[in-house]
């Protein structure tokens, strides 16, 4: 009996034991599970926070004054208040109670401590990301930035409204992510704001030109790859309007494949050294996909194995081309898809100071891309060359201090970069070395520091806050002038009908040739950046005579105009040929043609390639080297409209022929087959704009396919084959062309994740419009898309439409999560609700109000 | 009847408690019923079944604050289970620390109870056939 007892208090001790660790533990990627299942403090609470109340307030102590927010029907904030700072502090409160899991992973993500959050499994993104050193330089323009300085009150009112939520949290408006992490939210500091503004940098113009162009160096010689990899487009429709009807296509002999290049060869083994893990992994990279490791993994397939295409759109229309005779400017950032979006919609009012509608990033004080009574504005990434590398001399391989600088010994800056665990735990300790250029990266003795715009001077915050404030063309682009990375091109209309464009930011003046795709010799200060460009000669265009201006990302301005190096990483210009083939073509646009065109199916590039093909296929055939498979591709690919919509069947015998087409004509670019084809040899494809510009040379040598040996192949060989081969896939994967298999919409979908990457809180498998080079690109896995739609009329009474992929609110339970959707979808906008008084919002418009108070 | 009554009024003290102090009550407040009833009254199946019944309860009125079931469906579509079974698991989790607590208790007082009336000489009682909860008389 004494034995049952005891063994019956054993069992009853041990089951509580394990009870109690895995309630106040984490095992394994599991919370800690008493508080997780808590009925009352665990993750089931999330729903009933879930909805915006009638009414709330709060006290923030630092205001000067009541601030008023109403929250209209789309969940809008429009904040009332009587200063600046006032607003901020409003904002911030605002921004952390829709978006206060967001707020926190942005953070970490730059600041390399994701560990603390996730684990040891963070540690080699973590690592990557200080390496990089973009906290560093965070933390080092907030020291540089006077007490007094509106920057920083700013930035100080923001963090004040954030934490004053975070402080207030019940347990039921801590955010799901909280729970399945089983952490607490962490105050945010001023500077996070900065964090937020360097990865953005990061994820617009972290752009190695140097490494791309020595990977097809090693494999074809320095001519062809150079020549592959031009500095200029060979398709000129430039973003600084260049006074030609339509574009230009300077294409030129592309020279043959030439023999390998061991000095690119040895080159490209160090940029793998110092910087292979930061580039090889960027797709892994993003929070989300990083942290999808520390849970069940989902990784989405391409469809078709294609280059990637992401790419953003803004262009303006003067009142001659409008039919209400008012400036007109649309605006579609293209960025990750994730759920939140990484935008927060939101109106800030300060009467006299600031009435600004628009976009904001959460942790940024302010609107980043909006409009106000007077003005409206977007961006597009430049794409600009702002990153260098210079081998470095160390006097020391693995613990140096100093570096070699014109025969002299300089020190380094060094800082020691602790990584902890969820525990606190410190489980990696690195020093991270800088020159005076920036960080250096070294293994095996060698050693490479990087220079780059978006480590430098901080001039984002007081550009931004000005342009929110102006009222004409002209007083934006001066408050730009302060603007420093990334590189972008603004677009801006006012209510007089004035419109401009100009690529804004550090553009760097190298020495000699004036090239930047190269790695220069460290030792010498010579070779420095000798200054930045005069904002003077940034590509610009202020009313021009064809009364519109766009950009797409594509080279900004004609080499015929300007032929300065500026970057050699531009996208092919289809976009911007279809939007100004669009924006020619029209006489009398209106808001809703420009909500159109941001969705338009038409591509610029089937409309050339497909005559590519259907002319090859008709040539083989009468010269009888063709078959009925050929002759079947080619009336099929007669047959599209070269529209890219939904319902389209044609579209899918197109893209697989393009894909055989790049493949098979730069196969001199694929490892041999029995080659063990590391990661860092496997080389980009050239973009598709210079296929195009090796159609003309039928008989080039890089038509050949090389793993035919016996044959020689030429340009009619390559695209027939190619047309062949597409339409034999297209029948195997998904049947023949008439049994409904073939809809554009069954296999090519937007995927928008959440940030921690789970399906379960992620839109996915979403049937978008548009393909691979249309203004609304739709391309690889589909994680990236059209991440804000605007469109405004700077009428006597300013109007402005717009949409984005998901909800305002950062619950995945809020109908106010993905309410979104299904019109961006459909590439609808809503009108959006601009009053310049609280008077003017009409009651059945307000779902919610807030009201901040100051202490007592 | 008098081990319905009982479970009842440990649910209600569970609500309480949880309510109150978060979900370490439901061991202290299973450990504490295991000290102040009659071993031979099964503290361990009692604290076990007024744990599950109170966060029931508890449950229950959460569900109606919002849409629950949701979240639960998403959270069971993240960790690769149906969300109705994070409602067990948490039924489940409640019930066993708050039985585990009871029975260590009651353990330790059983044995407690043997040694003092052995010491008094009066020798331990048989078991009454069938009482899980054996002990003392």
């Amino acid at each position: 009996m004494k034995q049952r007892r005891l063994l019956r208090g054993i069992t009853s001790g041990i089951v509580l034991a394990l009870g109690l660790y895995v309630g106040s533990r984490r095992v394994g990627s599991l919370p800690p599970l008493g508080r997780f299942l808590d009925p009352t403090r665990g993750f089931w609470t999330v729903a009933s926070g879930a909805e915006l109340p009638d009414s709330a307030a709060a006290v923030i102590p630092g205001l000067a004054g009541q601030v008023r927010v109403f929250y209209d029907e789309r969940s809008v904030p429009h904040i009332f208040a009587e200063s600046e700072s006032d607003a901020a502090r409003a904002l911030g409160y605002v921004v952390a109670r829709d978006r206060l899991f967001q707020l926190e992973i942005q953070t970490r993500a730059t600041a390399g401590t994701l560990t603390e959050l996730v684990g040891s499994v963070a540690l080699r993104a973590d690592r990557s990301t200080r390496r990089l050193g973009l906290a560093w330089s965070a933390e080092r323009n907030f020291a540089e930035l006077d007490s007094a300085a509106q920057v920083r009150r700013m930035l100080e009112a923001f963090a004040e409204g954030v934490n004053v939520r975070i402080d207030a949290l019940e347990p039921e408006d801590l955010p799901l992510e909280y729970h399945l992490l089983g952490t607490e939210p962490t105050p945010w500091l001023p500077q996070h704001s900065f964090y937020l503004l360097k990865r953005m940098g990061w994820t617009l113009a972290y752009r190695n030109l140097e490494r791309q162009r020595r990977r097809a160096r090693a494999l074809v010689g320095s001519e062809a790859a150079d020549a592959l990899f031009p500095v200029n487009s060979p398709i000129q429709e430039p973003v600084q309007a260049n006074g030609h009807a339509a574009p230009r296509f300077d294409y030129a002999v592309l020279p043959p494949p030439g023999e390998p290049d061991p000095v690119a060869a040895r080159e490209m083994q160090l940029f793998n050294l110092a910087f292979g893990e930061i580039t090889s992994h960027r797709n892994e990279w993003t929070v989300g996909s990083m942290l999808r490791t520390a849970l069940p993994p989902y990784r989405p397939t391409s469809q078709w194995g294609e280059e990637v295409v992401v790419g953003s759109n803004n262009w303006a229309v003067m009142p001659l081309k409008t039919e209400g005779r008012h400036a007109i400017l649309a605006g579609d950032p293209h960025l990750n898809l994730t759920l939140p979006s990484i935008w927060y919609e939101a109106h800030l009012l300060v009467p006299g100071e600031l009435d600004a509608y628009g976009v904001t990033i959460p942790g940024f004080p302010g609107i980043t891309i909006g409009f106000n009574r007077n003005v409206a504005w977007s961006f597009t990434n430049s794409g600009a060359d702002v990153m260098d590398f210079y081998t470095e001399t160390l006097d020391d391989p693995v613990q140096p201090e100093r570096y070699l600088l014109d025969n002299d010994w300089r020190p380094l800056a060094k800082r020691v970069e602790e990584y902890r665990d969820r525990s606190g735990t410190v489980i990696a300790v690195d020093t991270v070395y800088h020159t005076h250029r920036g960080p250096v990266l070294m293994e095996n003795g060698d050693a490479l520091s990087l220079r780059w715009t978006v480590l430098e001077k901080q001039g984002e915050m007081s550009a931004f806050s000005g342009i929110a404030k102006a009222n004409t063309v002209d007083e934006w682009l001066a408050a730009m002038e302060s603007y420093v990375a990334p590189a972008q091109n603004g677009i801006v209309a006012d209510r007089n009908g004035s419109i401009a464009i100009r690529a804004s930011g550090w553009f760097p003046i190298q020495p000699g040739d004036g090239r930047g795709d190269k790695i220069r010799d460290g030792s010498q200060s010579a070779n420095d950046w000798q200054g930045y460009w005069p904002v003077g000669k940034y590509p610009f265009s202020l009313d021009p005579g064809q009364g519109y201006l766009a950009s797409a990302n594509q080279q900004p301005i004609d080499p015929r105009v300007d032929g300065t190096y500026l970057g050699a990483d531009w996208p092919s210009p289809w976009r911007a040929m279809q939007i100004n083939r669009l924006l020619r073509e029209g006489s009398h646009l209106t808001p809703a043609d420009l909500q159109r065109f941001q969705t338009d199916p038409g591509s610029a590039r089937a409309d050339l390639f497909v005559a590519e093909f259907i002319g090859a296929a008709e040539r083989l055939l009468a010269a009888g080297r063709g078959d009925t498979l050929l002759e079947d591709a080619a009336r099929l690919l007669q047959e599209w409209d070269r529209r890219y919509t939904r319902d389209n069947t044609r579209a899918i015998l197109f893209e697989l022929a393009m894909n055989e087409l790049t493949w098979r004509t730069w196969d001199e670019l694929r490892e041999p087959q029995n080659a063990p084809a590391p990661p860092q040899r496997q080389v980009q494809f050239p973009a598709s704009q210079v296929l195009a510009s090796l159609l003309p040379d039928s008989s080039s040598a890089w038509w050949d396919d090389r793993r035919t040996p016996r044959v020689v192949e030429d340009r009619d060989a390559i695209l027939g084959l190619s047309l062949q081969n597409g339409l034999m896939i297209a029948r195997q994967r998904y049947g023949d062309e008439d049994e409904g298999g073939w809809r554009w919409d069954r296999v090519r979908h937007a995927n928008i994740y959440h940030l921690l990457g789970l399906p379960s809180l992620s839109a996915l498998e979403l049937p978008i419009q548009g393909g691979p080079s249309t203004i609304n690109p739709s391309s690889g896995n589909g994680t990236h898309g059209a991440s804000w739609r605007m469109v405004v009329e700077l009428g006597p009474q300013v109007r402005g439409w717009s949409i984005y992929p998901g909800g305002q609110s950062g619950n995945p339970v809020s109908l106010r999560y993905d309410d979104r959707i299904e019109e961006w979808m459909n590439g609808a906008l809503d009108e959006v609700l601009f009053p310049a008084s609280s008077d003017q919002l009409p009651p059945e418009r307000v779902m919610s109000t807030l009201l901040l108070s100051p202490e007592n | 009847m008098r081990n319905v009554i009982s479970l009842l009024v440990l649910a209600a003290t569970i609500v309480f408690g949880t309510v109150a102090f978060g979900w370490w009550a439901v061991p202290v407040l299973g450990a504490i019923w295991g000290t102040i009833v009659r071993v031979s009254d099964r503290p361990t199946f009692i604290a076990a079944g007024a744990a599950a019944l109170g966060w029931i309860v508890l449950l229950a009125w959460t569900t109606s604050q919002g849409p629950v079931a949701q979240v639960a469906t998403m959270i069971g579509g993240a960790v690769g289970l149906p969300g109705a079974l994070l409602y067990v698991v948490a039924v489940l989790f409640a019930a066993v620390l708050a039985g585990a607590a009871a029975g260590v208790v009651t353990a330790v007082r059983g044995r407690t109870a043997y040694e003092g009336e052995e010491r008094r000489g009066r020798g331990a009682q048989p078991v009454p056939s069938g009482d899980l909860e054996a002990g003392t008389k």
